[in-house]
């Protein structure tokens, strides 16, 4: 990886990292076919921080909230929209990512925007012109 | 992936209807009037930070012409689906509230590109749910073409800027989905 995405791939890391802990949230407030969404959710982005993980070995980006998580979660609603308004800001994230590599890495990240602005509209966003922006 | 997110119950939830209802209700009054504000407005807000995040990539100047081509196919694509909503919303006027911002969405896509594209002719409309499927094989069609497109770009800001109607345009697929 060339280090001009480093920045990106970093952002990357962490938009994931806090993509997991904000399913950790939010999970406990959600049941039947929401639980089912969110498990899915989950274990789409532990492996997405994983593959990032490879392409950067040496960065220790945690898990911490940042940015990301914004307001209570107290109630299915609550926890709808986190999740909501996480996965479109990861999808933008990812939109980075895509214009600062190449090939087949660019391809990824456009798939993972794709991904996380699917579940955004799952979760109850409104539909976006440019996702996260 | 995409597949694993599209839990049948999901878009059965009454509180998603409802969010978008209002939303639709709310836009559809000043929609048309909003387009090229909407468009300007995300353009704007994608550039500060496009041209910093272009600063160690190559010149913009030949790379910009180099990706005429990509911008040119976007807009073609982009003005065909903007004819496929149009013809659609006519056909079925009940479905304007939801299909009028995925519409002006992608004007907001063609605007972006900088270029006016020309429009295939849009096939004939059928019935509710056919109208429907055509709309979303379109889309699911535009997210294939737009990350191809992005792979082809040059320039780092249009590959941002296509990335980013890419998962627009899943978005649409998914929102569609939970109309049927």
């Amino acid at each position: 990886m060339k280090p001009a995405a480093d920045g990106a791939l970093l952002a990357a890391i962490a938009g994931e990292e806090a993509a997991v802990y904000a399913y950790g949230v939010a999970g406990p407030w959600l049941d039947g076919a929401d639980r089912d969404l969110a498990l899915g959710g989950l274990a789409a982005h532990r492996s997405r921080v994983l593959v990032l993980r490879a392409e950067a070995p040496d960065t220790d980006e945690s898990g911490a909230p940042g940015g990301y998580l914004t307001g209570t979660v107290d109630t299915p609603g609550s926890a709808r929209a986190l999740l909501a308004g996480v996965e479109a800001r990861l999808a933008a994230t990812y939109a980075d990512l895509a214009a600062e590599v190449t090939g087949g890495n660019r391809r990824n990240a456009v798939l993972a925007a794709c991904e996380c602005s699917v579940r955004s509209i799952a979760w109850g966003a409104p539909t976006a012109a440019f996702p996260g922006r | 992936m995409l597949a694993g997110v599209h839990d049948p119950g999901t878009s059965d939830s009454p509180r998603m209807p409802a969010a978008r209802l209002t939303r639709r209700s709310l836009l559809g009054g000043g929609a048309l009037v909003s387009v090229g504000l909407v468009a300007a407005a995300c353009t704007s807000s994608l550039d500060p930070e496009a041209s910093s995040a272009s600063g160690s990539g190559p010149a913009p100047g030949p790379d910009a012409d180099a990706d005429a081509p990509v911008r040119t196919s976007v807009a073609a694509s982009e003005a065909t689906l903007i004819a496929l909503y149009a013809a659609v919303i006519t056909a079925h006027p009940d479905l304007a509230g939801d299909l009028t911002a995925l519409r002006d969405e992608h004007a907001a896509h063609a605007e972006a590109m900088g270029i006016t594209g020309s429009a295939s002719a849009p096939p004939p409309v059928g019935s509710r749910a056919q109208a429907l499927a055509a709309l979303r094989e379109a889309e699911e069609r535009a997210v294939a073409e737009r990350t191809a497109s992005c792979e082809e770009c040059r320039t780092p800001d249009l590959a941002r800027l296509t990335a980013l109607i890419a998962a627009s345009e899943a978005g649409h697929v998914e929102f569609l989905r939970s109309l049927t």
